[in-house]
């Protein structure tokens, strides 16, 4: 048979030449780094670039559109806003990374040993944690505030508790799932402890999920402190916090200054959105799939 | 037999199946199986899946404990393992195993020449330069060399793999080297590679296998004396050529007629009512 | 006469890492109406791509020339419409794996009456009957009741047979199994594989077998076909192919292969089997053939028709290969 030779042209993308699938793909998780850098460099560094003092008071310029002097404008005290945002970038997300440091190290801790160990010590960690899901994260914050009054270090600690089970649970399955792998096995028939194991072998696979858990604790602390600051019980003002600004620019917005409200707002969001992003990213960035065989 | 190798007496290994959290039913993996392998020996087990080959093979290396029964390696005794690692560090020397899947048999982050390095560096106290040395020898003795050495699991092929994790398993220096379906994930051609592999590493060292598989050419291939198992028992046992050649055993017959071979056509093998009664059981 | 299935010089490229590979050159495959043809390769040989090409099914992204008709008609142009109705209701397909094909929430009835009720507006008591009936036919007993469990209460070589009920069940003039007893025993292979053989004479249905055990393939087709790295090496008669191969690849396969009846040292292969992309120009197995020359790597990547069949080596005649076969010519696409 001689037949015309049929050129089959697919739906989308024939003869698409990326300049490379790794590096397209890994945009969204490059600029997501950007952004936490800058924000990063803000905690650190955020007093010393801050172009104003962000507490001084001039009721001479209160509550000014964005302009030249004032970028973001000011507060109804008159206070640079631009200079109170990067100042407040440090109480607003230093504690949200206490949170979710010491969230991801026990919880890790707790997902592995349960999984690896089964029986009664996985039942009892186990429904430990299903326990602790039934509490709120917030609601375990107001009581920590109730009882040990109003302040930043009491809600961290409650946070940090409440988001314990959320990265147990997912580490503790990941696990389960890596230990049933044969290399695992062939270690423990090799003679190694099951703390080594654990440590050099088990946990340095499971890390993409360990991230993507932390990450993600990161920004239910975030979110959850500054619902708290918002409602006055956590930061006190004068202090610049993002929770607090949206707190205190309430009243503005009545008087037609929005600013404070919103660029505190606009603040929260990039950086929760930037902290979700990598967090999916990287919790399925996981290793290659092995070909088939 | 003056002295086994590997000594399995009247092994008894149970699942208890829970559903439900509520409803619970025994079931024997492994029932009342008595065999000894001769030192120096290649003793196959056949068996297809629900067999409990898999289950003994993970008892004999420790991954498992039995129910009821002794196991012993070189005389060693499977009691005496427990859940400390010195004693796991001791009966890694008396049995190693080499897995059926070689692609997750590696820590996919760890260089292949690194995963048998750290074997060495537990189990013997060898200079740095001792050691690459060794790992260079076992990594020849597989016919593997320095590149395959330096490469992640995920750059070899699955053959590569497959002798990598043989070259591991012996890094220890076993008595008894298990294969459990070692050659079953591989294309045919590389399967006669690793059979003509194991083969030649018989002759060099004094290792002893146990070979599982479902494979009667396979086992044909490599063994010279061989359990035939179903159900967790012992159907037929014997030398591997007579069991073969002149099988006894219904199952044994059965097993021979399914292998595809020039002129074989495929025929209904057992009832339905007999494949109904194997699906309860598992 | 028309085949019922004809793949004519398929090429398949797939992007890896952004860049096009070659999986599948030149490839031309015909199956008559009632002839059961079995594809043999090994991991990379491309055999799977080619029964996917076969149904349409590959990635988006793929670069594909060549032809794949289905009585006449072009697979390649058909509309979404009537390669949906293609796809339901002239191939009927069997997967390695069926637990994967078969909704797992769902009864095994549901899953086998879905598409006569769907596609053939039949009332779903008559469709209950028919697939009783061809539950019965693939060797399953108590068909009544296997409608009412989930995939979940079947083991794997009765899920087989559920999946066969379901290729069955709209009469498709064709059959594509794709390694539909790789993850079974030997003993549940025997039972799948006699149970398709005769359903496919029964009903005249062609087949399409793909699978990895040249054995096997004998044992069910008319004619095998050999794959390695994207080309075909040889197409003959699936009776003669163990004794007589025709190229210096099936050879080796076969002899590599141990028996339960002998023990002797393998021949085995050196090297392991290449990819489409990372063979070289010419013969894909020049590398690893212990028969290679020179002007084997000026092979023509299509094999040449020869009496007996079909050989990609260039050699066949000197190396005796051929002779043979001159038995009976036999048709081919």
């Amino acid at each position: 048979m001689n037949s015309r030779p049929a050129v089959l042209r697919s739906p989308v993308g024939v003869r698409l030449h990326l300049p490379s699938r790794i590096g397209a793909a890994q945009i969204p998780t490059i600029f997501c780094l950007i952004v936490l850098g800058a924000i990063a460099f803000l905690v650190v560094f955020g007093p010393l670039v801050a172009p104003q003092d962000p507490n001084a008071v001039n009721l001479s310029v209160s509550l000014q559109g964005p302009s030249g002097a004032h970028p973001f404008g000011t507060d109804i005290a008159g206070r640079d806003l631009f200079s109170r945002i990067i100042v407040g970038a440090r109480t607003s997300v230093l504690g949200p990374l206490v949170i979710a440091v010491t969230a991801t190290a026990v919880g890790t801790l707790v997902g592995v040993v349960a999984a690896w160990k089964r029986g009664w010590i996985d039942s009892i960690l186990s429904r430990t944690m299903d326990v602790m899901f039934a509490i709120p994260g917030l609601l375990l914050a107001f009581m920590a505030v109730a009882v040990f009054g109003r302040g930043i270090t009491a809600p961290v600690i409650a946070l940090a508790i409440a988001n314990i089970p959320w990265v147990g649970r997912v580490v503790r399955s990941a696990a389960l799932r890596e230990r049933t792998l044969p290399y695992i096995a062939a270690y423990t028939t090799q003679g190694f402890s099951s703390f080594r194991i654990c440590l050099r072998h088990l946990l340095p696979n499971i890390m993409p999920t360990v991230l993507a858990q932390g990450t993600l604790a990161f920004t239910y602390g975030l979110v959850d402190l500054l619902a708290l600051n918002f409602l006055g019980l956590g930061v006190q003002p004068p202090t610049a916090d993002w929770g607090v600004l949206v707190s205190e620019g309430q009243d503005s917005i009545l008087r037609g200054a929005p600013e404070e409200t919103l660029f505190a707002s606009l603040f929260i969001v990039i950086t929760v959105v930037a902290a979700t992003v990598l967090s999916q990213r990287i919790g399925g960035d996981e290793a290659p799939a092995a070909p088939p065989a | 037999m003056a002295d086994p190798v590997l000594s399995v007496v009247n092994l008894r290994k149970v699942f208890t199946i829970r559903e439900g959290g509520r409803r619970r039913a025994d079931l024997a993996a492994i029932d009342e199986l008595t065999f000894d392998v001769e030192r120096g020996g290649a003793f196959g087990v056949v068996g297809e899946s629900g067999s409990g080959k898999t289950t003994l093979a993970r008892i004999i290396v420790g991954l498992e404990t039995p129910t009821v029964g002794q196991v012993l390696v070189c005389g060693g005794d499977r009691r005496q393992l427990g859940r400390r690692a010195s004693e796991r560090k001791a009966w890694a020397r008396r049995a190693q195993m080499v897995f059926q899947d070689p692609y997750s048999s590696f820590d996919p982050r760890q260089r292949v020449a690194d995963s048998i390095e750290e074997v060495l560096k537990l189990h013997f106290s060898l200079s740095p330069s001792e050691q690459s040395k060794r790992v260079a020898e076992l990594l020849d003795q597989v016919g593997l060399d320095q590149r395959h050495g330096r490469a992640l699991p995920r750059g070899l092929s699955g053959g590569e793999r497959q002798r990598a994790a043989i070259a591991r398993a012996l890094a220890i220096k076993p008595d008894l080297l298990i294969l459990d379906e070692a050659v079953a994930s591989l294309d045919v051609s590389i399967q006669s590679q690793i059979l003509n592999l194991l083969s030649d590493l018989r002759q060099e060292t004094t290792v002893s296998y146990l070979f599982l598989s479902h494979d009667l050419a396979v086992i044909r291939q490599v063994t010279d004396n061989a359990i035939v198992m179903r159900e967790g028992r012992i159907v037929e046992q014997g030398a591997t050529d007579g069991i073969l050649d002149r099988p006894q055993h219904p199952y044994t017959k059965l097993l021979l007629s399914c292998v595809p071979a020039p002129r074989w056509k495929p025929r209904r093998t057992r009832s339905e009512r007999e494949a109904a009664a194997v699906e309860r059981n598992t | 006469m028309t085949a019922l299935l004809d793949i004519e010089n398929l090429r398949v490229e797939l992007p890896v890492e952004g860049k096009l590979t070659t999986v599948i050159r030149n490839v031309s495959i015909s199956v008559a109406e009632r002839e059961a043809v079995a594809v043999v390769g090994e991991s990379g040989s491309g055999k799977s791509m080619t029964a996917r090409s076969a149904l349409r099914l590959l990635p988006r992204d793929a670069a594909v020339s060549g032809d794949v008709r289905f009585l006449g008609e072009s697979v390649f142009e058909m509309d979404s419409r009537s390669l949906r109705a293609y796809r339901a209701e002239c191939v009927g397909m069997i997967f390695q794996d069926p637990r994967a094909h078969i909704n797992p929430v769902r009864t095994i009835g549901d899953f086998l009456t879905e598409s006569l009720i769907s596609t053939r507006s039949m009332k779903p008591r008559e469709a209950r009957s028919r697939v009783t009936k061809l539950l019965d036919d693939v060797g399953v007993s108590r068909a009544e009741h296997r409608l009412r469990q989930f995939p979940y209460e079947l083991s794997g070589g009765l899920l087989q047979r559920v999946m066969i009920a379901s290729a069955l069940a709209m009469e498709p003039k064709l059959i594509l199994a794709d390694e539909p007893t790789t993850a079974l025993d030997v003993t549940t292979q025997s039972d799948v594989m006699s149970i398709l053989d005769e359903a496919r004479q029964e009903r005249g249905m062609g087949l399409l077998f793909i699978t990895h055990d040249l054995e096997l393939a004998a044992a069910v087709s008319d004619r095998t076909v050999v794959m390695y790295a994207g080309t075909i090496m040889e197409d003959q008669q699936s009776s003669r192919l163990h004794d007589t191969p025709m190229h210096p690849y099936s050879a080796a396969l076969i002899a590599s292969r141990p028996s339960p009846h002998q023990r002797q040292r393998l021949t085995a292969v050196a090297g392991r089997p290449q990819s489409a992309s990372e063979a070289p120009s010419g013969c894909p197995f020049g590398p690893r053939c212990s028969f290679r020359r020179d002007e084997c790597s000026e092979a023509p990547a299509a094999p040449r028709v020869l009496p007996g069949g079909r050989t990609g080596c260039i050699r066949a005649e000197d190396l005796g290969l051929v002779a043979a076969n001159q038995l009976e010519p036999i048709r081919h696409g």
